[in-house]
């Protein structure tokens, strides 16, 4: 059946962001980097909107690229990458932004991409569907791209997950044992900037800040260990995707909004089960 | 092993240290005393790396350090149990493709009973009290074997017979291991009958002391000295 196959790339991606994606978050809310993961997908955004607008200025290269989706992954890591890039460095050399600056970042591309549409209606058509979560369209292409992206990101994140935290964490520490503190930090910046960046472009930015955050704070308030705290991620971003799928496909709601709105439902749970008594 | 000659450390361009000799050997046990602001953290900083020199120069040929921080700037949002805190610290040290089989259990084991904290090995880290938390910290420094260790305030904010214990156990781990320790502290006693040599840090400059001048310089400070 054409509706069930649609439906199942789209189950298949929720749930693979909802199992892979945790694992990037847990670098920027164990490294208290938060914001970093609200102002990069606004920053991919703006990077999406600059394609449309260089199109419909019949840019060649923005032209040459045919399918939409295309521009969307091109566009999301361009500006993506680089505005990770440009954030996160200072961020590790200790002269962080501070949270005002982060919310200057995040309000300028909010404000450059809504005038990069103002005059291309196809570009708005479709950031506003990639705003509510676009993976219900999801095509073949982008499924294994989204795929392969998050297994890479995944491995590289697990297989260094020790020496990665540790220059997140305690940088000191790391530099005096003689760790190459700039380069991972480069290295899980341009890993976490590349899945991130993708990940906006298929599924969009409240999908994607969603999953980066939400699991991994539920799994925090039952983990006491790292082990735990990066299965639980998983697991919560698991119960997250499917529940999330389930209620919008029942109830006819956007995916992404309904995936994002399970996320907080089952943040707030975990949450109350500290604060009642019993 | 280590040795400063006319060294000038800071930030920002501006020295707080200047013209300070030292040489530290190995098996030395050298203890850096002084007044608030006067330098000491400064210094530790420099030996261990973490400050390049405003002038002069150091040099550490191919010592392997273990640095202790002090428990109290360790993030207590990290969910990681002791055991992961020294794991952690660990493969700091390892070529990367190593970071790629299962830790050396035995190793971190064995690093956490030198310290006595195999007890709570399994234990939340931020569920651990000041003292535990610091053995736990000395572990994951042990864990990367080091010929010197460096250790930032080891006996802040813990009470009085923990300070002793835990100088007591650096003690021993110095003598039977004969790693050099430079550590900095302002809980002179605990120390007094195990460290080998005093340093006494105060308006950027450096003299060593005999234990007894320290002492008293430790418990009547004279700013105009």
């Amino acid at each position: 059946m054409p509706d069930s196959f649609l439906f199942g790339k789209a189950l298949w991606a929720t749930v693979m962001i909802g199992m892979l994606l945790p694992i990037s978050g847990r670098h920027l809310v164990l490294g208290r980097a938060v914001l970093l993961g609200l102002a990069v997908p606004q920053i991919a955004m703006a990077g999406i909107a600059f394609m449309f607008l260089a199109a419909s200025l019949h840019w060649s290269w923005a032209e040459a690229l045919h399918e939409e989706s295309a521009k969307a992954i091109v566009g999301s890591l361009l500006f993506g990458l680089p505005g990770l890039l440009l954030i996160a460095t200072p961020w590790r050399r200790g002269a962080r932004l501070s949270e005002a600056w982060l919310a200057v970042v995040y309000l300028a591309s909010v404000a450059a991409t809504n005038l990069m549409l103002a005059t291309d209606a196809v570009g708005e058509t479709y950031l506003g569907d990639l705003f509510h979560g676009r993976l219900l369209f999801i095509g073949e292409p982008e499924l294994k791209l989204l795929g392969f992206t998050l297994s890479a990101g995944f491995a590289f994140l697990f297989a260094f997950r020790r020496r990665l935290l540790l220059t997140l964490t305690d940088p000191d520490y790391a530099t005096v044992a003689g760790l190459a503190v700039g380069g991972w930090a480069l290295a899980a910046t341009l890993v976490n900037g590349t899945v991130i960046g993708i990940t906006v472009a298929t599924a969009g930015p409240l999908v994607a800040f969603g999953f980066l955050v939400l699991p991994v704070l539920t799994a925090a308030t039952f983990a006491t260990s790292l082990r735990g705290n990066l299965w639980l991620s998983m697991l919560a971003g698991l119960v997250m995707a499917l529940t999330g799928f389930w209620l919008s496909y029942h109830y006819d709601l956007p995916l992404g909004d309904a995936v994002v709105a399970t996320g907080c439902a089952v943040l707030l749970l975990a949450r109350l089960r500290h604060v009642v008594p019993g | 092993m280590i040795a400063l000659r006319d060294l000038a450390l800071g930030y920002a361009g501006a020295a707080v240290i200047e013209g300070v000799s030292l040489e530290v050997a190995a098996g030395d046990f050298v203890v850096i005393g002084g007044p608030n602001g006067g330098g000491k953290t400064t210094l530790l900083r420099g030996i261990a790396g973490l400050l390049d020199p405003l002038a002069g120069s150091i040099t550490r040929g191919h010592t392997r350090f273990g640095y202790v921080p002090q428990h109290t700037t360790v993030d207590l949002a990290l969910p990681l149990s002791a055991i992961e805190m020294v794991e952690l610290g660990a493969s700091a040290c390892l070529p990367w493709w190593k970071t790629l089989v299962t830790p050396r259990a035995s190793f971190h084991r064995q690093a956490l009973r030198d310290c006595q904290a195999d007890a709570f090995a399994n234990k939340p880290f931020p569920a651990l009290s000041g003292g535990q938390r610091q053995r736990v910290l000395l572990a994951r420094a042990l864990a990367t074997a080091p010929d010197c260790l460096l250790l930032d305030e080891p006996t802040a904010g813990v009470d009085r017979p923990t300070q002793h214990a835990l100088a007591t156990m650096l003690g021993t781990l110095h003598r039977s291991s004969g790693r050099a320790v430079v550590l900095v502290t302002h809980q002179f006693a605990p120390f007094r009958d195990i460290a080998g040599r005093f340093v006494w840090v105060q308006d950027g400059s450096l003299r060593e002391l005999s234990a007894a001048d320290f002492n008293r310089r430790h418990d009547h400070p004279d700013p105009s000295s």
